[in-house]
């Protein structure tokens, strides 16, 4: 109901669909990319842009999956006006990581030590429930590059959090 | 999902999301709409105002070539609608005068110089 008034040009509707949404959106973004003021500023343009598409939106219920393309795509432009997804080298974290091995590391750190096209699809898989296919249709990376981004993100993260989870569970992961 | 998951790295993920509702964020997006939509006015308007004054400037131009087309166009002689009217009209009008004169300007112009040539030689 309230995604049909937005359609309409409800602008109090829409203003109920970001209060509902927000949340989730911006989980999302934070996860993406690290700074949370950038975070925010990327999370309003990419409901800016569902505000000024929604009435090309045809089916009210693929709402949230059409809402999460969008956020993607925010995130996508963002990188690919700064190529950051083109950048191969490692980020400055990852080699002071290595530097600390046995530093604890919260998730959002620990993901902020891979490159740009790795944590996009670390995210999209892990807390996106999104197949190597999807992430592949949404990103327009080759299918391989997904799996290997996936693949060796993970070996990363596992070696960058087992002791922040050691730290947690009060002793070293059997 | 069909794809291999790292277990304990998805049970990180699953960690329910720590952002609570913030109104002022949804005031901001908001915001940022209604200063969107306003950019869009300003910029319809402001291109709307150029064409209008552009189709102003070319205005003038463009009424002076078509009184200029007519009045070449008009008959130097009063003809009537009969024959001899439509067989001259291609030489009887302004138009054909204007050309007249300038063919015979081109054709003096080598002959003033020629002139001059010869007044230099002697």
């Amino acid at each position: 109901m309230i995604i049909t008034l937005a359609r309409e040009g409800d602008k109090d509707a829409f203003a109920e669909l970001v209060k509902r949404r927000q949340s989730l959106v911006r989980h999302l973004m934070r996860r993406l990319c690290s700074d949370v003021v950038l975070a925010d500023d990327l999370c309003q343009q990419a409901f800016l842009q569902a505000y000024l598409k929604i009435s090309s939106l045809r089916d009210s219920n693929a709402f949230g999956g059409w809402l999460k393309q969008l956020t993607i795509n925010t995130w996508l432009q963002h990188c690919r006006k700064r190529d950051l997804l083109q950048k191969t080298d490692e980020p400055e974290d990852l080699l002071a990581t290595r530097e600390q091995p046995g530093m604890a590391m919260d998730l959002d750190a620990a993901l902020l030590t891979l490159k740009t096209s790795e944590r996009l699809c670390i995210v999209l898989s892990y807390q996106e429930g999104m197949s190597h296919e999807e992430i592949a249709n949404t990103t327009e990376l080759p299918l391989g590059t997904v799996k290997s981004h996936i693949t060796r993100g993970t070996a990363r993260l596992q070696t960058s959090l087992s002791a922040y989870r050691d730290s947690r569970l009060g002793g070293p992961e059997s | 999902m069909s794809d291999q998951h790292d277990i304990s790295l998805q049970a990180l993920f699953d960690e329910p999301a720590q952002i609570a509702d913030d109104s002022e964020f949804v005031v901001r997006t908001m915001q940022r709409i209604d200063q969107r939509q306003r950019r869009s006015l300003y910029i319809w308007l402001a291109v709307s105002g150029g064409l209008i004054i552009i189709a102003s400037l070319f205005a003038l131009p463009l009424e002076i070539a078509t009184f200029i087309t007519q009045s070449f166009t008009t008959p130097l002689f009063s003809l009537g609608s009969g024959w001899l009217g439509w067989l001259m009209a291609p030489i009887n009008n302004a138009g054909a005068l204007v050309v007249l004169l300038i063919r015979l300007l081109r054709f003096a112009r080598p002959k003033s110089s020629e002139w001059r040539v010869s007044l230099l030689s002697f």
